[in-house]
């Protein structure tokens, strides 16, 4: 149990000092400015400016969790891993727990935002849209670290899992509506899971079903990756063969 | 742990075969990288790989390391099939070709994760190993700002910790300046001789491996050529005598049963020193006139091109 947590704890502050946390952090501070100047004004609206930032968190969060999942095979930490005494399903929980807390921290920096803005509007504060969000980005974690782990099994390789991520969960579920719209109408949000369960996150109605549904596909996806790791060839990693 | 370290020496005394490669075989699609290939790690001693680039080294060093798996025949970590132990009771540290590393952690705090992986995490080790490879004063740097010796030291380090049974080292020098590789090879030592781990070793630098090593094997296209105990063959001396009777002195030395085989114009013979102090006044009684003799050392430099044909 330490050590899974000596993982997740590990990874997370790689991932802090990595630039991409900078410019992140710069980011947010670009949108906190922004959502002040607008509660000064006269269209104050601390909710949409939350719900906006929320959404680029989640695209962040994507990228993290391909990182966290599969930067290992492009700084060769994989051999270290495939000797090590750790077995692959601690090591995907250690992992899973570095992006959740990534995920939290944004969640965190988000609040604040949030919390700020609303006292700056003199708006009334929604307390479950903060909890709401929070609990949201903590599953969103676990789901897209599972993704993830499964893309860069099948991979073997950090670039091309972090373009199937944002592939997987920015461009095919537009892509997919936009082809079924051809002969149906669909709500996107309806239609993918983690979406609609942000949509109803936010109007505090979290449903069992719709949990079990996202944590139930997450399994599935880590119970793949862990087939596939069983027969893993890592002469497939790129540059190998040829250092020889 | 006291445990541990006991079976450990008892294994360095009995000089236990920890791992074994059976007539293993890997092919790249039509490309055969391995071909039947054999040989035994034994506790303690230090096994040198050599061949030329495109040999199969690095394949046979990361199917032994469980990172490929698709091949056919053995390999056995005390007796037992490397694809089928799980892997919190694999024993091996490896280094296989680039150093792995988190390019943002010190060289600390990458070998903190490696020592907490191995599931045997101990302070003082990370403490001894760097001082050993001089990497003390750069443990506090971010590991990407190595310079390419020191990523070297810190993947031997990393490979080192948790006390494996069987130590894969890939050039391990590759990068290093020449002050630096006698403390690599120290370890190398160290590892075999007082950890009591089976260390496999790869490397270009003939000379080195000459020092470290106590058997070779010569592999090339997949194949193994040769397999050298050069440590026994540094027991059994070679002496060159110079004689114009060249016929006569090899059948007398037959006779008195040791191995004598005339080269060119020399004569080569397997003795002691002790043994050809004896034996000499009796070919001199036997009317030989021996011209000159020197102790002849192979070096691998030269079996090596005898071996692969150069």
């Amino acid at each position: 149990m330490d050590r899974i947590l000596f993982v997740g704890i590990f990874k997370f502050k790689e991932n802090l000092k990595q630039k991409s946390t900078l410019y992140f952090l710069l980011f947010s501070l670009f949108v906190f400015v922004c959502g002040i100047v607008r509660q000064l004004g006269v269209n104050k609206n601390a909710s949409g400016t939350f719900l906006m930032f929320v959404v680029l968190c989640n695209i962040y969060i994507n990228f993290v969790a391909a990182y966290m999942f599969a930067n290992e095979f492009s700084n060769g930490m994989y051999k270290q891993l495939a000797t090590s005494n750790m077995n692959s399903f601690s090591f995907i929980i250690g992992r899973t727990l570095s992006v959740v807390m990534t995920s939290a921290f944004m969640g965190f920096i988000a609040i604040g935002c949030y919390a700020v803005w609303t006292i700056v509007g003199k708006e009334k504060v929604n307390v479950s849209d903060m909890t709401g969000t929070f609990i949201f980005f903590i599953i969103l974690a676990f789901y897209i670290s599972q993704v993830s782990y499964l893309l860069s099994e099948l991979f073997l390789n950090y670039k091309s899992t972090v373009i199937f991520v944002a592939l997987y969960t920015l461009v095919f579920p537009y892509a997919y509506v936009m082809v079924k719209s051809l002969w149906k109408s669909v709500d996107l949000i309806e239609k993918m899971p983690i979406w609609r369960l942000r949509a109803r996150v936010r109007n505090a109605d979290i449903r069992v079903a719709d949990v079990t549904v996202i944590l139930g596909i997450s399994l599935v996806y880590m119970l793949l990756g862990l087939i596939i790791e069983q027969k893993s060839d890592f002469s497939r990693v790129n540059g190998d063969q040829q250092d020889e | 742990m006291l445990e541990n370290y006991t079976t450990r020496k008892d294994s360095i005394m009995k000089e236990e075969k920890i791992l074994q490669v059976k007539n293993v075989s890997k092919k790249y699609k039509n490309e055969v990288a391995l071909e039947d290939v054999s040989f035994n790690l034994t506790s303690g001693k230090v096994v040198g790989l050599v061949g030329p680039n495109g040999a199969g080294k690095s394949t046979i060093m990361k199917i032994i390391c469980g990172l490929i798996s698709n091949y056919t025949g053995q390999v056995l970590l005390n007796g037992k099939d490397v694809r089928k132990i799980k892997s919190n009771k694999k024993e091996i540290g490896c280094l296989i070709e680039s150093p792995g590393f988190y390019p943002e952690s010190t060289g600390l705090e990458n070998m903190k994760f490696a020592a907490k992986l191995s599931g045997n995490y101990s302070k003082n080790q990370i403490d001894e190993y760097a001082k050993k490879l001089n990497l003390t004063k750069d443990l506090k740097k971010k590991a990407k700002n190595y310079s390419l010796g020191m990523k070297q030291k810190l993947g031997i380090c990393m490979a080192l910790l948790g006390k494996p049974q069987v130590l894969i080292l890939d050039e391990p020098t590759n990068g290093l300046d020449p002050s630096a590789t006698p403390a690599v090879r120290e370890i190398i030592k160290y590892a075999a001789q007082t950890l009591g781990m089976a260390v496999l070793v790869s490397s270009h630098i003939l000379s080195e491996l000459e020092i470290v090593c106590d058997e070779i094997v010569f592999i090339k296209k997949g194949h193994v050529l040769e397999e050298n105990n050069i440590r026994e063959e540094r027991q059994l001396p070679k002496y060159v005598i110079e004689t114009d009777q060249l016929k006569e002195t090899e059948t007398e030395l037959k006779k008195l049963g040791f191995n004598a085989k005339i080269i060119e114009n020399h004569l080569e013979v397997d003795i002691k020193e002790e043994e050809l102090q004896k034996v000499l006044p009796q070919l001199i009684s036997k009317g030989i006139f021996v011209k000159g003799m020197y102790h002849k050392k192979e070096k691998l430099e030269e079996k090596y091109n005898k071996v692969m044909g150069a």
